[in-house]
This record gives structure tokens, C-alpha cells and sequence, in this order.
């Protein structure tokens, strides 16, 4: 065991890492530490075993994913930033009725609204950089990106706090209906987006996952406008439970990674082909042999994910339903996104068949799959029905 | 020949095989996606679903196919069950098949191995160095330890020196959990779904009865489970102020009657609402009790707040009106200034008037109604669209002479609009879906008393050959303020007057000879209770935790080796090569491995 503790001092000391790297490392350890304590402190009378697993978890999420990644540190305090001005009008007894700038900006609906346009430039900023070759508009697309992020999540903590405004009993986690849902989609799936593109040091993804971004925030705008989904509602008996809040973020951080790596097996087929025809994307896309190990990653990461938050629906099920696993519909999808994607890393990391050409079967299969992580989402929700029936239309 | 067979025991050839073929990759990759595959059609087809509805979709003889296939409970049957089983075995084959030589690889560490294994290692790099043994292997260790290795220096048998680092030695654990976690949860779930009942179903001991119509006591022995099964998961819906012991489980196309371990009484019912008007919360208060009439528990039962007691999960599953007593007031149109006669009734239950000319059934009762606001021509609130329209009865009226059905809805509370309060009653023919509305203004005080003797005194002055103009409205309706002790101002009045015309224009397209008016209600629910005990959960949880913990290992914990090995070379001074080779991520771990490289060569 001793080279596991040397690994662990490794790790905790922050070796490895340049000099400057390693100050903003601490600094950010020990804004985080900091943060959890006072979280620990103001709410330790309130909490149950749980949520202190929770707020552990969420520590060493925010920690590795902020010594990992330096761009994200910066993201979260400008999260925390925006929606601190928000959520403080909103305590102060302002609404989007009597204030300009919440009415324009702060309001959640508002958020989202900018943040579709975000959205909407970023994709055609990435769009002409991968078919232009037009380096400053992929930049644009770039910086669009981190605003979609910011302004979504930054979003979706104002409106928690909304849930409250005028009734304090209908507050909830803001994640109950297909509007919310779609939100959280949209800004996960970039935050993810963004996270791959750092560690490939590549924009020529970009074209093909913030398109894919635009259509879940059409849909969204869709819901909002003519389903009325953008109102705030209170939430059913069934959905007041404190599994919610691990639940539903573990299955779109699943689905996120889920569908960025369809979008990368898209661009690995079509990069193939522009090696065959000698396009110029060639270029601007990474090479086949990365563009694989980045969607293998993104469905390891996904697949840990889908894991996780499944078996925590079933854990919220056999609280709410009475079974851990009563074969709904819903249940029933996401087993078979599960075996589906349990057959893909079978395949991919077996050395011994389907060698030939694997990485563009991968790249099908993975693009492919596409569809039934879609029908898991929405399509069980406007067809199937059944328990999970609430993010119905 | 004979004695090369005696020395060495061999596997029968077949054996091998199928043992090689059932731990195959290949077959694990398509046997995950047949089990998705099969898992499609229960979420196209219904599932459980009473009988004769599939009758109906389907027809006779698809009915009877799909019965044969036994789609209507895809998930518990025989060749479902058998597939995921051929699964586990599969798995269970490929566990058995490599547990042991990981295990044997995580306990001998490969410090020290041959040659012709290190030369076959992906990661090769080789150096020069002046300096001496000692001083090399020290600053080769610490550039090793700067790279979060812990290094070890061994001797070969010629004399060389060997240091040998590696982080990830339990990597093989990632692979166990998740395949040993996959086995454990399904060991789990079988221990769940009890299946000694299912064996005494499959050979007839155990006899599911499919009248739902019999009475408890009617249901032949046959179709009881003792209190004492392993595992149940079954429902009953108890009238608040009753005990039960026992529950029902359904199966196939019937149901089986589970003996409960203890007596159980509803003791009260509660819902709450949101300022909207949507449900907030279901809460049954329960008293537990032994056989021999002991209480030894009572607690509340909300969604998502189970009780539990002795390993018995008791859950709020669903809740209903059972007989709650509907007070009515009865008004005749052809006499309208008669008091109304009260009725007393409930759900479910038929009443006949005028003759038995009239079949009166209720059909629904509902404490809230949430419509959009936009429904009653109210512009949408600044938070929220919709509004609480209160109480409801609705019925449905048989006219037996000329056989028309009208289905009837009225509202207890009233609706003001523009100020004044509106009785609503809803009425429309069997067949159209759209409601006509009388909207009867009701006064000052609750009811449409008023109205109704407004309206005699008005049909009185009529038959004494008045002209309807305005002073006759408004002395027959002072009249009737007079009649009923209602008084209203001018202005009131005037707003009475307005609409009353109104509903009168309303009543005309009324096809009934009496108007009923919901006035209160006496509520009595029931609950429906789930109850499960599930002795298998235990284990479940474990197997989830294994499986969660053992993907992120696989995933996110590679074992990487590196060896260096140190050997006196005359030319050039002392010889480096580097060895590595990682379990997973090779393209990172040979970036690692040229930095480590670049150090090393800096420092010797």
C-alpha cells in the first residue's frame, strides 16, 4: 500500500503541476474548503447523512474538476457572481414587475433567452471556423460557449430562487418539467463540450456540438412558448424528494457526455471521408486515433454517470414507489441505454474481435445511439407515459 | 499415448469450448444488446393491464398469440427470464475465468521480470549516464517520486540495478466489482421476486383468482399466501376507520390474497393544496396492531416517506372518495319559488325523480378543480395560469321516455366575475365533449335562492298578464329580496338584473325540469396503501456500490509499470533504459513517459 499513499501525498500536494498552476490550485482548495465549511456550518442543524455525502461529493467534484481544468474556476465564480445579483434583487423584494434589469436580464426566463442567443452564435461561429477555416469566428464561437454555460447555470440558480417568490411552499430544485430539463441539457452538455475542447486543445468539435446544443434550446424556446412550461409550477407529491437533486443531474451529466460523443462519432465518420476526398476539414478536426479515444472517453464518463444516476432513481423509487425497479416505461429505457452502451465498451476495449475498421463501427454505433438516449429522454416522456409521466407536454 | 493421457488431466474438448464460448467478449457484446432488444417491446406493449382491454385492442387471435408469448408480463416471464439468466451465466463463466490470474497478478508484482518482458514493453527509452551507480539510482528514484512514483531498487542476478515503480496495482478490482456486482444484484432480485411462489404458481399449488368482484371472505384458500412469504409487493385500498390484514397482488390475469404479519387500521386521511389548488401532499395516519389486537405502532405515511417496520415497507400509493356524503339541493324548474328539496347522496350511488322518469347517477366527485385562468375568461396571473374552481359533483341523468343522457357538473363555490358571484352548473348531452353553462348570480348570500324565487315571482306576474319592463323586474325582484330576507343595494340590483336575464336566456337551452345545486359535502376518503417487504435489498445496495465503484476504477485507475534498468557499459559510461507500459490511456502515459525521459536525462 505504500505507493498508493504516495500517490495520495502526490495528488494532495500538488506535484506534478508548474509553480503558477499550483498557487491558483491552492487558492481555488482553499476557496472550496472554505466554501464547504460554511455551507457545513450554516446548514449542519438541517442536514442528514445524505446531504453530507452530498456536499463531499459535490467538494471533491468542484475540487478535481478545478484543478484539472484552471477555465472552470473562473466559470464558477461568474456562475456564483450573476446569480448572486439575481437571487439578491429577488431578496430584496424585487420582481421582473418593478425592476428593469430583472425584467431584461436577471429574470430566469430572460437568462434563457440570452443564453439561446449565445447558443445560436456560438454555433455559427464554430459552423464557419470548421468550413472556413475562419480562425476568429471559431474564437467567437469559443467565447460564446462560456457565456451559454454561464448564463444557464447562472439561469437555473435564479430560478430556484423564483420557485420561491410569492409562494415560499412551492420552492423546489428547478429541474421538474421538460423546459427546466431542456436548460439543464443545453448548459451541461456545453460545460462538457468546453471541458473536451481544453483537454484536445481542438475547436473543429465545436461544429458539430453546439448545432446539436441549438436544437435541444429550439425545442426548449418551443416548450417554453407554446406549452407554457416556462411558468413556474409547484411540484407533485412524487418529485418532493430530496433524490431529485442527485438523481436528475447524474443522468445530464450522463446524457451530456452521451450525446457530444455521437456528435464526435459524426465528425470521426465524416473526417474518415474527408481523408478519403482530401477535404480540407482534415485540418481542423483531430485525427482519427484522438477523435476515438475522445468519444470513448466522453461514454466512459457518461456510462459512470448513467450508473450512478440510475441506481439513485431506483434508490429514490423504492422510497417513493415502493420498488427499487418496477419495470416503467422509463426504468425500462434506461436499462437498455445502459446495456447499450455496456456493449460499446465490451467491443471497444476488447482487443480480440471486430478489429476491422473498429473505429468506424464505434463511431456508428456511438452516433447511432444517439436515438435511444433521445427516446430514454423525451421520446419515453411524449410516447411511452407512465410513472415517470410528469415531464410530459 | 495412453500415458501422456494418464499424466495430465485434460477438460473434455467440448467442455473447453463452451466454457471459452460462454466467457467470450463477443458473446457478453450480444447478449447486452439482445436483453436491450427484448426489454423494447414490454415499453410498447402495456404491461398488466386487465385482460379484456387486450382483447380489445388486438382482437381474438392476436390476443391469444401475444398471450402465448406471454407479452402481457414480458418481464417475469420464462424465455425473458432466460435470456438475462443465460446472461449471468455468461458473466459468471467470464468472472470464474479470469478472477484468478488477476488476482494472482495484483499479488505478484512483476518488480523484477525477464528481459524478453521488458523488451516487449510499448514505452522504451534509452540513456547514457556518467554518473555513479548510487548516485544515479538516488536521483532516478527522485525524479521518480516528483512523478507521484514510489521506487523500489532491486538487483538483478548479474549484478545490475533494477528500479521498479507502479501506481495502480488494484486496477483489476474495477473488473471484479462491476462483473461480481452485476452477479450480486441479480442474486438480489431473484431473492426479491420470491421464488418459491412462483414455483408453487408454475405447478398449480398457488391458484390466482380472477373474479374481482368476490367479497374477502368468498376467496377460495387456494388464492391466500401466509403472512410468513419471504417476499411481497401487493396493494389495498382501506376506507379511513378500517382495519385490513391483508393485501392484494396482482398476477397475470388475477389476483392473490397476502396474509399481512400485522393488523392494520386507517385511522385518518389527509390532502393538502398548493395556494393553487394542486395536490401538495397525501398523508395517511396508521395504527399498526398484533393478531391479537395490541397496538405496538402508529405514524403517518406520506409519498416519498415510507413507513417501516420489522423489514415491512408500508407506502402512500394512491387515494379516493369512498362514499363521501354530497349534499344537494334539488330546485323545480316548474315551481322554482318552492324550497329545494335536499339531497343526501354519494358516489356511485343512482336516484330516480319525476316518476322514476328521471335516472339520476353520480358519477365524480372532486375537492379541487385547477383549470388554465384563461378557461374562464380571466387573464393569466402574473406567476401562474391557472385557478382553483373548488368542489365538484358531477352526474349523469337518464331521461327513460325519450332515452337522452345529459352529464351534469356543479360547482359548490361561486365564481365572481366583474364583482358578482355566479353559481356555475355545466351540462351538456352525452356524445359532445363541450360543457353549456348556466351562470346564475347568486346575491349576496350563498345559493341561488334568490334567483329561483326572482324567477317565480316573475312567471307569477306573467301569468297575471304583466308586461315585462323594467319596474315589473324590479318590483317582483324586491319582491322576492322580500320573500327570502336577501336584501341587495341599488347598485347590486342593478348588476342582478342584468344577469339574471342572462341565466334566464341560459335556462331556456336547459333540457331538464330540475336544477341541482351541489350546497356541501362530508368528506370520507380511502387510501391506497402499498406494502412490499423485500428481504434482498441489502445485498442490492452492496451490488450497487460495487458496481459504481468498480466502474470508476476500471475507467479512471490504469496500472502503469515502469521499470529502469541500470547496467555498466564500457564506451559510453553506465547504460539507462526505461520500461513502461499502463493498463489504459496508453497516448497519455507516453507523453508522461518523454517527460519522464527528458527529467531523468537531465539529472543523471
Amino acid at each position: 500500500m505504500s505507493t498508493e499513499s504516495s500517490e495520495i501525498r502526490h495528488l494532495l500536494t500538488f506535484g506534478g503541476m508548474r509553480a503558477e498552476g499550483r498557487l491558483a490550485a491552492q487558492l481555488w482548495a482553499a476557496f472550496l474548503t472554505i466554501g464547504a465549511f460554511l455551507v457545513w456550518y450554516l446548514f449542519r442543524a438541517d442536514f442528514w447523512m445524505w446531504q453530507f455525502i452530498v456536499l463531499g461529493l459535490w467538494y471533491v467534484g468542484l475540487m478535481w474538476f478545478g484543478i484539472r481544468w484552471p477555465a472552470f474556476r473562473i466559470l464558477f465564480l461568474s456562475v456564483i457572481g450573476i446569480a448572486a445579483i439575481g437571487v439578491g434583487l429577488y431578496q430584496l423584494g424585487y420582481t421582473a414587475a418593478n425592476n428593469v434589469l430583472l425584467y431584461y436580464v436577471l429574470q430566469s426566463n430572460a437568462m434563457f433567452y440570452w443564453m439561446s442567443g449565445a447558443i445560436l452564435i456560438s454555433a455559427i461561429g464554430y459552423y464557419r471556423y470548421l468550413f472556413s477555416g475562419n480562425q476568429s469566428a471559431g474564437d467567437w464561437g469559443h467565447r460564446f460557449a462560456w457565456i451559454t454555460v454561464a448564463l444557464g447555470f447562472a439561469g437555473l440558480a435564479i430560478r430556484w430562487q423564483q420557485t420561491y417568490i410569492g409562494h415560499p411552499s412551492w420552492g423546489h430544485i428547478p429541474v421538474t418539467n421538460m423546459y427546466d430539463a431542456m436548460v439543464l441539457l443545453c448548459t451541461t452538455t456545453a460545460l462538457f463540450y468546453l471541458y473536451y475542447e481544453g483537454q484536445g486543445k481542438n475547436r473543429g468539435l465545436g461544429a458539430f456540438a453546439m448545432p446539436m446544443i441549438l436544437i435541444a434550446d429550439i425545442f426548449l424556446v418551443w416548450v417554453g412558448v407554446a406549452y407554457h412550461q416556462n411558468q413556474i409550477q409547484p411540484v407533485i407529491p412524487a418529485l418532493q424528494s430530496f433524490w431529485i437533486k442527485l438523481h436528475v443531474p447524474c443522468e445530464f451529466v450522463a446524457y451530456a457526455n452521451f450525446y457530444l460523443a455521437a456528435m464526435v462519432g459524426v465528425a470521426y465518420l465524416l473526417r474518415e471521408r474527408a481523408e478519403r476526398t482530401g477535404s480540407a476539414l482534415v485540418r481542423r478536426l483531430p485525427d482519427l486515433n484522438k477523435l476515438e479515444r475522445i468519444m470513448g472517453s466522453m461514454v466512459m464518463f457518461g456510462f459512470l454517470f448513467f450508473t450512478a444516476g440510475t441506481i439513485l432513481g431506483a434508490v429514490w423509487a423504492a422510497k417513493a414507489w415502493g420498488g427499487f425497479w418496477s419495470w416503467d416505461p422509463k426504468e425500462t429505457w434506461a436499462l437498455i441505454v445502459w446495456l447499450n452502451y455496456a456493449a460499446y465498451l465490451h467491443m471497444r476495449s476488447n482487443k480480440s474481435f471486430g478489429q476491422y475498421n473498429k473505429g468506424r463501427k464505434l463511431a456508428w454505433w456511438a452516433a447511432i445511439s444517439l436515438v435511444t438516449v433521445t427516446f430514454c429522454f423525451i421520446g419515453v416522456d411524449l410516447f411511452l407515459g407512465g410513472l415517470h409521466s410528469y415531464a410530459k407536454l | 499415448m495412453l500415458e501422456t493421457q494418464a499424466s495430465v488431466y485434460t477438460e473434455p474438448l467440448s467442455f473447453r469450448i463452451i466454457f471459452r464460448v460462454l466467457g467470450s467478449m463477443r458473446l457478453a457484446v450480444h447478449l447486452l444488446l439482445f436483453v436491450a432488444i427484448a426489454s423494447i417491446i414490454g415499453t410498447i406493449l402495456p404491461q398488466q393491464e386487465v385482460y379484456t382491454d387486450y382483447l380489445h385492442q388486438f382482437g381474438t387471435f392476436w390476443f391469444t398469440v401475444f398471450g402465448n408469448l406471454d407479452l402481457y408480463d414480458v418481464y417475469r416471464c420464462g424465455w425473458y427470464m432466460g435470456i438475462v439468466a443465460f446472461l449471468i451465466i455468461s458473466t459468471t463463466v467470464c468472472v470464474f475465468r479470469n478472477a484468478p490470474s488477476m488476482l494472482r497478478e495484483m499479488r505478484h508484482v512483476k518488480s523484477n521480470p525477464s528481459d524478453s518482458f521488458l523488451q516487449s514493453r510499448p514505452e522504451q527509452f534509452e540513456s547514457f549516464s556518467s554518473k555513479s551507480d548510487t548516485e544515479s539510482t538516488q536521483s532516478a528514484t527522485a525524479t521518480l517520486g516528483d512523478f507521484g512514483y514510489q521506487a523500489r531498487v532491486l538487483k538483478t542476478s548479474a549484478g545490475d540495478s533494477v528500479i521498479f515503480a507502479q501506481k495502480g496495482r488494484f486496477y483489476r478490482t474495477g473488473y471484479l466489482l462491476t462483473h461480481v456486482g452485476i452477479i450480486l444484484f441479480c442474486v438480489g432480485a431473484l431473492y426479491n421476486a420470491n421464488l418459491p411462489l412462483k414455483w408453487a404458481e408454475w405447478t398449480g399449488t398457488v391458484h390466482p383468482e380472477k373474479n374481482f368482484d368476490l367479497p374477502l371472505s368468498k376467496i377460495p384458500q387456494s388464492s391466500w399466501l401466509s403472512a410468513s412469504s419471504s417476499a411481497f409487493r401487493g396493494i389495498i385500498t382501506i376506507p379511513v376507520g378500517q382495519t385490513v390484514n391483508a393485501m392484494f397482488e396482482l398476477v397475470g390475469d388475477g389476483f392473490l390474497v397476502q396474509h399481512l404479519p400485522f393488523m392494520l387500521r386507517l385511522d385518518a386521511f389527509k390532502v393538502t393544496h398548493y395556494s393553487n389548488g394542486l395536490a401538495k401532499d397525501f398523508v395517511s395516519t396508521i395504527s399498526l396492531y398484533h393478531h391479537d389486537g395490541k397496538k405496538f405502532k402508529t405514524g403517518i405515511v406520506r409519498v416519498n416517506h415510507p413507513m417501516s417496520v420489522d423489514g415491512v415497507q408500508i407506502y402512500q400509493s394512491s387515494y379516493s372518495d369512498s362514499a363521501s356524503k354530497l349534499h344537494l339541493h334539488n330546485y323545480l324548474l316548474s315551481a322554482p319559488a318552492l324550497p329545494p328539496a335536499a339531497i343526501s347522496t354519494s358516489v356511485g350511488e343512482h336516484l330516480k325523480t319525476f316518476g322514476s322518469q328521471y335516472a339520476i347517477s353520480i358519477t365524480d366527485f372532486k375537492t379541487q378543480n385547477v383549470i388554465p385562468r384563461k378557461a374562464v375568461g380571466r387573464s393569466s396571473g402574473p406567476d401562474h395560469g391557472m385557478i382553483n374552481m373548488g368542489p365538484t359533483v358531477s352526474y349523469l341523468v337518464n331521461n327513460d321516455r325519450d332515452h337522452t343522457r345529459i352529464i351534469l357538473k356543479s360547482y359548490m363555490k361561486a365564481f365572481s366575475r366583474h364583482g358578482e358571484a355566479y353559481r356555475l352548473i355545466g351540462f351538456r348531452e352525452d356524445g359532445s365533449s363541450a360543457y353549456h353553462y348556466l351562470t346564475i348570480p347568486q346575491g349576496p348570500e350563498d345559493g341561488i335562492r334568490l334567483f329561483m324565487t326572482y324567477l317565480g315571482d316573475l312567471e307569477q306576474a306573467a301569468r297575471n298578464g304583466e308586461n315585462a319592463s323594467k319596474a315589473v323586474f324590479i318590483s317582483n325582484l324586491k319582491k322576492a329580496e322580500a320573500q327570502t330576507q336577501v336584501f341587495l343595494t341599488p347598485h347590486e340590483r342593478d348588476d342582478f338584473l342584468q344577469s339574471s336575464l342572462k341565466a334566464m336566456q341560459e335556462l331556456r337551452a336547459y333540457p331538464l325540469p330540475f336544477l341541482s345545486v351541489f350546497h356541501d359535502y362530508d368528506l370520507h376518503w380511502s387510501a391506497g396503501l402499498e406494502i412490499t417487504r423485500y428481504p434482498g435489498m441489502k445485498v442490492i445496495y452492496v451490488a450497487c456500490f460495487a458496481l459504481v465503484f468498480g466502474i470508476f476504477i476500471l475507467f479512471y485507475v490504469p496500472r502503469r509499470r515502469i521499470w529502469i534498468q541500470m547496467s555498466e557499459d564500457d564506451d559510453k559510461g553506465r547504460r539507462i533504459k526505461l520500461f513502461g507500459d499502463s493498463s489504459r490511456n496508453e497516448e497519455d502515459f507516453h507523453r508522461d513517459m518523454e517527460e519522464l525521459n527528458d527529467k531523468l536525462q537531465e539529472k543523471l
